[in-house]
């Protein structure tokens, strides 16, 4: 066999394994939908399963209260083990791991999505971190800590430092403002707000029967709040919507996963003064108390 | 020298014979959708969980509405075909919260305003409706038998249960193991006999069945479960203003991961607002994405079953009306979504399929 002969035998020999190559190679992933602005949807690999991370609250965990910073792909089920598991953990049955306080439980997520890849960025681009503990909004929700489990009172916002009892809780029926209340604390969404937020200074007294302002008036920027960026919420700031004679306030804590928003409000009459999840459309904007 | 090249030509060419005759089998390897074949890789990803036909590939059914065609619309109110809705001053705007569909396509609003559950049969029309027992019923979800289970957080702090005629069964309590804070909830689900609470969009804590008993102990899985009885399901924002989402699957058998898969949206997202399965198992996944500084849009993605791969989207419109809600979107079980969508006028049922 000549030089040029072995040349060919090698070509058709390298022909043959290219199309080896080409038929064995793995499937491509279907990136023509669900990825967005052209990047293709990947999977991540097996194990273990992701923990929360991210959402409004998220935290940008570096100065949470007790977030630590999201570890890529790691995720632990040991409460205490400074790892938040969502799986098996939560701020309310581990809130060692998951911090319920400012900037939250997002923050303290281990990584995202877990596993490996996407792990990490629960910490380092959430939004809703706040400073520490005792920085003027984690006061303002320790105040509104206060407030939940008191009755709804339309125009009201009386409320008791060492919260509600059976007792004194209040009630109330109907139709609001056609409403009746019982007790002789409580309080409507902006009567909770400015008390919490202690707008106007003067109004610092829990137990002070006020209501300087509507929700007319914080839907209105004003030298002493301000609107802000939805996605740079953190504790204590708030989230109004008014239209029609007809508006609503409440304050924001953090977020969860799917980046619905742990709020203080005094929603209604049926519910009265609550801390839970609940989502908000863009009806509504944030604004921040100044000095917040 | 002749009779080399005429070996090498033959070896050529024979090669490319080999691997033409190949090529539709190596087709098969490919994930997609491709409703005429399933896909090897699927099976051999996961044995346990069969093929389906994704839900791309799906033909139209018969009578099915083009995608945003309306099944029913109701105008506010309090008569039988009206839904209620309040805006206080100085309170929390309010409308049907939430709504479920039932193996037949009935729907189910929770017309929490008017203190009451109505039925629409498949076509539209009122059904008949169950006066609700709780105080302040947020979210709701009917069971395979025709029960009903609505969740009240703050009034009543239960889960009242309802049968398909509309008798009240019992009220299963929230608090209690599991579930520390009342407010951590964030909807009610039926699977089976049981009956469920989500915790923080994460674990599911059983807390009773369907006749009305309160579970003991409770139990928890780790997401919500799908209705091939396949699969737990969990979902989350990684990174909103990067519109990075992820899909998590675990093996509902062997509770083992299956699957973790991220998806990116075409905006930053705010909300995520759906995570079921229809009853093949396709996976339903929607965010609200901020489209550009002034409009949202939601993001509606089917996920194959085994692999999270998408095989199909549609886009919706999204709620910009000020009452809150607990799940504005419904899959149904022979797929296709339901979604409700709040006007200053009323509120409209429409469907969307994946395409």
């Amino acid at each position: 066999m000549t030089v040029s002969e072995g040349k060919l035998v090698a070509f058709a020999l390298l022909a043959l394994l290219t199309a080896c190559a080409a038929t064995d190679a793995p499937p491509e992933e279907s990136a023509t939908v669900g990825g967005g602005a052209g990047a293709p949807p990947e999977e991540l690999t097996p194990d273990p399963p992701p923990a929360s991370g991210g959402g409004w609250g998220g935290g940008a965990g570096a100065t949470s209260v007790g977030g630590s910073a999201g570890s890529a792909g790691t995720t632990g089920a040991t409460c205490g083990d400074g790892v938040c598991d969502a799986v098996s953990e939560s701020c309310a049955t581990c809130a060692a791991d998951c911090a319920c306080g400012s900037g939250g439980a997002g923050g303290s997520a281990s990584g995202g999505a877990g596993g490996t890849g996407a792990g990490g960025t629960g910490a380092a681009t959430a939004t809703g971190g706040s400073a520490g503990a005792s920085s003027p909004g984690d006061l303002a929700m320790i105040r509104a800590e206060s407030g939940v489990g008191f009755s709804y009172w339309w125009g009201h916002g009386r409320f008791l430092v060492e919260g509600p009892s059976a007792s004194n809780k209040g009630s109330c029926s109907g139709s609001c403002p056609d409403c009746t209340h019982t007790g002789s604390y409580g309080g409507d969404c902006s009567g909770y707000v400015a008390k919490i937020w202690q707008v106007p200074s003067s109004n610092s007294d829990l137990t002070k029967d006020s209501h300087p302002y509507t929700t007319a008036s914080f839907n209105e920027d004003t030298t002493q709040w301000s609107t802000i960026a939805q996605g740079s919420m953190k504790a204590g700031d708030a989230m109004v919507y008014r239209s029609g004679g007809a508006g609503h306030i409440f304050l924001y804590h953090h977020g969860d996963p799917w980046g619905s928003m742990y709020a203080y409000e005094c929603k209604g009459c049926s519910a009265g003064c609550t801390k839970g999840l609940r989502t908000a459309s863009s009806a509504y904007h944030a604004i921040r108390k100044t000095g917040y | 020298m002749k009779k080399t090249a005429g070996f090498a030509l033959v070896l050529v060419l024979g090669a490319g014979l080999f691997f033409a005759t190949r090529a539709p089998s190596s087709e098969k390897r490919r994930p997609g959708p491709r409703s005429e074949e399933p896909e090897a890789r699927l099976e051999t990803a996961s044995a346990a969980v069969p093929s389906r036909t994704p839900a791309r590939a799906r033909a139209p059914r018969p009578g099915a509405n083009a995608n945003g065609g309306a099944v029913f619309r109701a105008k506010w109110g309090g008569a039988r075909d009206e839904l209620g809705r309040e805006r206080p001053n100085e309170g929390n705007p309010m409308g049907p919260m939430s709504f479920a569909a039932d193996s037949q396509g009935r729907v189910t609003v929770l017309d929490g305003v008017n203190s009451r559950l109505v039925r629409r049969a498949a076509d539209g029309s009122v059904e008949g409706t169950t006066r609700l027992d709780v105080g302040h019923p947020e979210d709701l979800a009917v069971g395979r038998d025709g029960s009903s289970a609505v969740l009240d957080r703050f009034s009543d702090k239960a889960v009242a249960v309802y049968d398909e005629s509309g008798h009240l069964r019992g009220k299963l309590p929230i608090a209690g193991e599991g579930i520390d804070d009342i407010g951590s909830v964030t909807g009610v689900f039926v699977d089976g006999r049981d009956v469920y609470v989500e915790r923080e969009h994460g674990p599911l804590v059983k807390i009773g069945t369907t006749d009305g008993a309160p579970a003991e102990p409770r139990s928890e899985i780790p997401g919500r479960p799908s209705r091939d009885g396949q699969s737990f399901l969990k979902a989350g924002i990684i990174e909103p203003a990067a519109g990075r989402t992820y899909v998590t699957s675990t093996n509902r058998e062997t509770k083992e991961h299956r699957f973790t898969r991220e998806l990116r949206t075409e905006g930053p997202v705010r909300t995520l607002q759906l995570l079921d399965t229809d009853l093949a198992g396709v996976i339903y996944f929607a965010a609200e994405v901020t489209a550009s500084e002034s409009s949202e849009k939601i993001e509606l993605y089917c996920l194959d079953p085994a692999t999270g791969a998408p095989v199909g989207r549609a886009t919706l419109p999204v709620n910009t009306m000020p009452e809150e809600s607990f799940r504005d979107l419904v899959v149904l079980d022979q797929g296709g979504v339901i979604q409700a969508l709040r006007t200053e006028k009323g509120v409209s049922y429409s469907r969307y399929d994946c395409e």
